[in-house]
């Protein structure tokens, strides 16, 4: 049998088969999972609207803040702020400047210790993505 | 986000598709239904769009195909990992169900029913790199440029392999007969 006789004879057999049938639980898989997908959907979308509210929540609270600053400096309540301020000064000149050397040095060990421990693990999820 | 109902009546109407080119790409009913279950919940993230395209039917086909090649290509790196270190230079053979599902309204009668389903297992049974150049080409009219394309492997390759697929499945037909 020539090659071309060979197709022709496979061509003409394979176009005989029927389409395979699905299996029954196809179908039944493919909708409960294309439900789950949905409610994530509609969680997500609810998530999303939550942070709006939030966010323009924040942004009225501001506004407020803004307001009764503004109302408070019309006042002159700002002049017992000061005194507050220099109350805070004192504090800190007897309680923290003392110390505020080592203080520094421990800020800094841990701010390189996290910046060290973030470079890692950028470094293996980078490895990691790229396989 | 879209009507269940109409849904259900697209996956109806095209699970048989779907399927049929999965498994026959694939070799394997569980691995196609899998691929399958993909391909319809890709089509139900763009289903608005895809409930009224006349192409429908074809874009299923295309993403079936495309992801059971994928399958195919990852099992293959992964099986050339486990053969090297084996020692062992052979193809992965993924198992295959004899059970085949072919209604028996669509065959004449049972001889035609039996022949019909020896063939589909010799399709099935062929080796990966003889099955999927065989498949792509008597049932979704592919070229050989376009199969060497799809396949990323040379013309003269796919030619060899189809030929021999051929071959195999003849003797495969022929062996039964016999029997």
């Amino acid at each position: 049998m020539t090659p071309d006789e060979l197709e022709a004879l496979v061509s003409r057999k394979l176009g005989r088969l029927p389409t395979p049938q699905a299996p029954a639980s196809l179908l039944p898989r493919v909708l409960l999972e294309a439900g789950r997908i949905e409610a994530r959907s509609e969680t997500r979308l609810s998530r999303t609207g939550s942070i709006w509210a939030a966010w323009a929540a924040m942004v009225a609270a501001v506004a407020v803040v803004a307001a009764m600053a503004g109302t408070a400096y019309q006042e002159g309540v700002f002049d017992d702020l000061w005194e507050l301020a220099g109350t805070l000064g004192l504090l800190w000149r007897v309680f923290v400047e003392p110390i505020v050397v080592p203080l520094a040095g421990l800020v800094g060990l841990l701010a390189g210790m996290s910046a060290l421990y973030c470079g890692a693990l950028w470094s293996m999820l980078w490895e990691r993505n790229i396989e | 986000m879209t009507d269940s109902g109409s849904f259900e009546d697209f996956v109806r109407r095209y699970q048989d598709m779907v399927y049929g080119t999965a498994v026959r790409l694939l070799g394997d009913p569980r691995e196609a239904e899998d691929i399958s279950q993909t391909v319809f919940l890709k089509a139900f993230e763009r289903f608005e769009a895809l409930r009224r395209s006349p192409s429908a039917g074809g874009w299923l086909k295309t993403v079936a195909t495309n992801l059971c090649l994928n399958h195919l290509s990852r099992v293959r790196s992964r099986w050339r990992l486990f053969s090297q270190r084996r020692g062992n230079a052979g193809g992965p053979e993924v198992p295959y169900e004899p059970l085949l599902t072919i209604p028996a309204a669509q065959a004449s009668d049972l001889e035609r029913t039996e022949e019909l389903a020896r063939l589909e297992q010799g399709v099935r049974s062929l080796p990966h790199h003889q099955r999927v150049p065989i498949v792509l080409f008597h049932f979704h009219e592919r070229s050989y440029v376009e199969i060497a394309g799809l396949l990323n492997v040379s013309l003269s390759k796919v030619k060899t392999d189809i030929h021999r697929g051929r071959e195999a499945l003849r003797r495969f037909m022929v062996i039964n007969d016999d029997a």
